[in-house]
């Protein structure tokens, strides 16, 4: 059954649900009944906000499932979205935030968090209470884990490449290590770098350049910094 | 076939660069197989193999190479530069020391830094260590070669002192050495003072030309003891303790030496300039050399 409110394009695109727990807004949109909730189609500046689970998803058109939570009167969460065209999510997580940018992603919710995957320009960025960008990954493709209970939003992430990352080296806010590498692999704390993986220091960083090496595992202090690192080449 | 392919790989591998610091006077390369990373310092970590694996320290002259070794490079800072802080090698190795090296690398530090250009050396030193292991540890003006093991050392010193162009090799051997270095010095031998555990063997071969003639004059030092002793920063002296013989010739003369103690006087371009023999007894030749340089 199609909603009668919605199967019209609106100037402005506009839902939430009975506690403001989502909302969405577009500057249009369609949408269908589903059996579980609602289908959506939006288009232009779409921004989807969830406060249950701390993110907020923007793009140029959107394919959207929601689904009722448990307790709640009215669709309440989403459940899938299929974005494009400067896609944008942004997790936060106690006080830190993650943002993932990418060409096109698809969302899937996935127990307390939810699971992206995304290609075309991929960035990862890692921004502290402070709204310091601590670290900046990009890559061809990739996933991520969104996690609003873990420290930084994003609880994995996997990206492929060529890939970049920029991390702010501990103690100097203007000393950065850049690392490049074919594929890099987040875990909780751990940035880990595959295929001729090269290492530079930038900006006032007293660490100077490593190259010609087959992987490097990075370790991120609390505040998401560079504190140290370790490396193996050669030998199989 | 499988050595072939070994032979390439090693080539591929040869002249590798694995770490580099921000001034690159310090370089870490030549490896075949290596792991590491960096401290809470920020110093940089490492082990490695290599045909050989070699860090450079150009600012310092110094290279030290062999199949294997593991150590700990300095970060440079603000305020000093990049250093090796420490380093292992095992599997027989080399200690690389040139000071046309270390010159060069200070004119283009100076150079980048806008600082003046430092003075240019009088002479060209280039010192090679090598045993089978060793250890180096050091800090921005210092360091420290540890040799538990039979080593040789030859050194080759060639450059003008007042009006006299001169050439110089000197080789020995122990069994045993501390070696104290100063490698950032700019134009100077970098070995300040050391010990030799023996037996210890020396010898040092000099030709001096004086400016306007095309004849040199030569001289020769031999000398065995049961250890050395080595002071390069203040006395200028080469001590040969316990069963010392020393023979040699310089220019018309020859002679030899006996004693419990000899003390060898260097002049600033590392001439010997005066042997002093003592013990009980002593017991010293000296006799005109023979025309076409015979001992």
């Amino acid at each position: 059954m199609i909603l009668p409110a919605l199967i019209v394009a609106q100037s402005v695109f506009s839902y939430s649900d009975a506690k403001g727990d989502l909302s969405i807004r577009a500057k249009d949109g369609q949408g269908a009944l589903s059996t579980t909730g609602y289908e959506f189609d939006l288009m232009g500046s779409v921004t989807i906000t969830s406060k249950q689970r701390q993110f907020v998803l923007t793009a140029s058109r959107v394919k959207a499932s929601i689904v009722k939570s448990a307790g709640s009167e009215s669709p309440n969460e989403l459940k899938k979205a299929t974005a494009s065209g400067g896609t944008r999510i942004v997790q936060t997580a106690s006080g830190k935030s993650s943002r993932l940018q990418a060409n096109t992603a698809t969302y899937t919710t996935q127990g307390s968090g939810a699971t992206v995957r995304a290609s075309g320009s991929v960035r990862i960025v890692n921004i502290d209470q402070n709204k310091r960008e601590t670290m900046t990954a990009t890559g061809s493709s990739g996933t991520a884990r969104l996690d609003p209970k873990s420290p930084r939003g994003i609880s994995a992430a996997t990206l492929n490449g060529p890939v970049r990352v920029e991390i702010v080296q501990s103690g100097g806010t203007a000393s950065r290590v850049v690392f490049t590498g074919s594929k890099m692999t987040l875990s909780g704390s751990q940035v880990s770098l595959t295929g001729n993986v090269k290492a530079s220091g930038a900006g006032a960083s007293r660490f100077g350049n490593l190259s010609n090496v087959d992987s490097v595992t990075v370790t991120l202090n609390e505040r998401g910094e560079f504190s140290r690192f370790t490396f193996r080449s050669g030998g199989g | 076939m499988r050595v072939l392919a070994a032979l390439i790989l090693a080539t591929l591998f040869q002249g590798r660069t694995l770490y580099e610091d921000p001034t690159r006077s310090i370089r870490v390369y030549g490896y075949t197989q290596a792991e590491g990373g960096t401290l809470e310092n920020g110093d940089f970590e490492f082990t490695m193999r290599g045909n050989p694996a070699v860090v450079e320290s150009r600012l310092e002259g110094m290279s030290i190479s062999s199949p294997a070794m593991s150590g700990v490079v300095a970060a440079a800072t603000p305020s000093t530069r990049g250093f090796i802080r420490t380093l292992e090698v095992q599997g027989g190795g080399m200690v690389t020391l040139d000071n046309a090296t270390a010159y060069q690398a200070q004119v283009d530090q100076a150079r980048r830094l806008g600082t003046p250009v430092p003075a240019a050396p009088t002479a060209n030193d280039v010192s090679t260590i090598k045993s089978e292991r060793f250890a180096y540890s050091g800090g921005a003006a210092q360091g420290t070669l540890s040799i538990p093991q039979p080593f040789s050392v030859e050194s080759k010193s060639a450059g003008k002192t007042g009006d006299k162009t001169f050439e110089q090799t000197m080789t020995a051997q122990g069994s045993q050495a501390v070696l104290q270095l100063d490698p950032a010095a700019v134009g100077a031998v970098p070995l300040r003072s050391g010990t030799i555990t023996g037996p210890v063997t020396l010898k040092i071969n000099r030709s001096e030309t004086q400016s306007g003639t095309t004849q040199p004059t030569l001289s020769e030092l031999n000398g065995v003891a049961d250890n050395v002793e080595i002071d390069l920063s203040s006395a200028r002296t080469i001590t040969l303790r316990g069963n010392v013989k020393v023979s040699g010739f310089s220019g018309l003369y020859q002679g030899t030496s006996e004693g419990d103690v000899v003390v060898v006087t260097l002049d600033d371009a590392m001439k010997p300039i005066r042997i002093r023999v003592t013990g009980e007894p002593t017991k010293s030749t000296l006799r005109e050399r023979k025309p076409g340089g015979s001992k």
